[in-house]
């Protein structure tokens, strides 16, 4: 595979921070240079260390960034330390952005990207979500304009279509959002979902892809689902 | 060691009223045909660990009779679980 590849990332936490090595490992080896960018508002914290690596308490992009940028000198990878709202979505995802892993905290950011993946013709974004010990993976594939799977924020997912909790890039200051517990198994078991949806595509494109895969951890199943 | 088989009435009675129940991973054959979709979510709530307000799919769509909708033999009986709130 040589094609070029133009790779966003948004939310670096629990999961993101878990897709990311196996991510730029493989991407450093079958493809051409690809772009890499790296997208979270939030810094890491000591609270954090149970579920995430990390090396200094800083910008969760920029200190991810910097350190892949060492250990895969070949690929482009840039840091955006901030959270992707409405007025700057059209600047983090274009037209020339091929795929999209989104990990991040609520599903009003998920509404969010997911509006604005379809306005974009040749497009894959990969969503991960966790519970405590249950999660889901969607992805949502667009080609020449049309759907080829459902959007993340669809009739089956009304809690994405219309989300009740708030995007952290547009709360107020006195907003403070409690973080529910999380499990490291969950995160990692997402994390590499998401990666299993991102080599399904590369290798074969939207031919029978799936909607959304359903993960337990404690159960150690997963369900894929085709509702398109 | 002496088998006991069931008769063909028992067989094709139990197949009858079978209904494929899913939510989440977890998917199970229960023999619920004839119940409404609330009798089968109040019932297995806890043992398939069913979201109260889980849309309720059968057969892919989503039935006229909402919660008072009653299940046919051989349906599939959905409760779409959320998407993972977490990242």
């Amino acid at each position: 595979m040589t094609d070029r590849m133009s790779i966003v990332v948004i939310g670096i936490g629990g999961i993101g921070g878990w897709l990311l090595r196996p991510l730029l490992r493989y991407l450093n080896y079958e493809f051409d240079q690809p772009e890499v960018t790296l997208i979270d508002g939030d810094e890491f914290e000591p609270d954090n260390a149970d579920r995430q690596n990390f090396s200094s308490l800083r910008n969760k992009a920029e200190e991810k960034a910097e350190a892949f940028r060492q250990e895969f000198s070949s690929l482009r990878i840039r840091s955006q330390p901030e959270y992707v709202t409405d007025s700057n979505v059209f600047r983090h995802i274009q037209p020339r952005t091929g795929v999209v892993f989104l990990s991040v905290d609520n599903h009003a950011t998920r509404k969010l990207v997911s509006d604005r993946c379809e306005q974009i013709d040749d497009i894959c974004l990969i969503s991960g979500g966790n519970d405590y010990t249950s999660g889901n993976v969607q992805i949502h594939l667009t080609r020449n304009g049309d759907n080829v799977t459902l959007p993340i924020g669809n009739q089956f997912h009304p809690e994405i279509q219309q989300p009740e909790d708030a995007n952290p890039g547009e709360q107020g200051c006195d907003e403070v959002v409690e973080s529910e517990p999380q499990l490291l198994m969950m995160n990692h078991f997402i994390a590499s979902l998401m990666l299993n949806a991102f080599e399904r595509f590369v290798s074969q494109g939207g031919d029978g892809l799936y909607d959304e895969v359903y993960a337990d951890c404690r159960a150690n199943k997963t369900r894929p689902v085709s509702r398109s | 060691m002496p088998t006991t088989l069931a008769s063909p009435t028992e067989t094709e009675r139990a197949e009858d009223i079978v209904v494929t129940v899913i939510n989440g991973v977890n998917r199970q054959t229960l023999e619920v045909a004839g119940m409404t979709v609330g009798e089968v979510r109040r019932q297995y709530r806890d043992t398939l660990n069913i979201d109260p307000d889980a849309k309720a799919l059968v057969n892919g769509d989503e039935p006229e009779g909402g919660e008072e909708h009653r299940l046919g033999s051989q349906d599939e009986l959905e409760f779409v679980q959320e998407s993972g709130t977490n990242g």
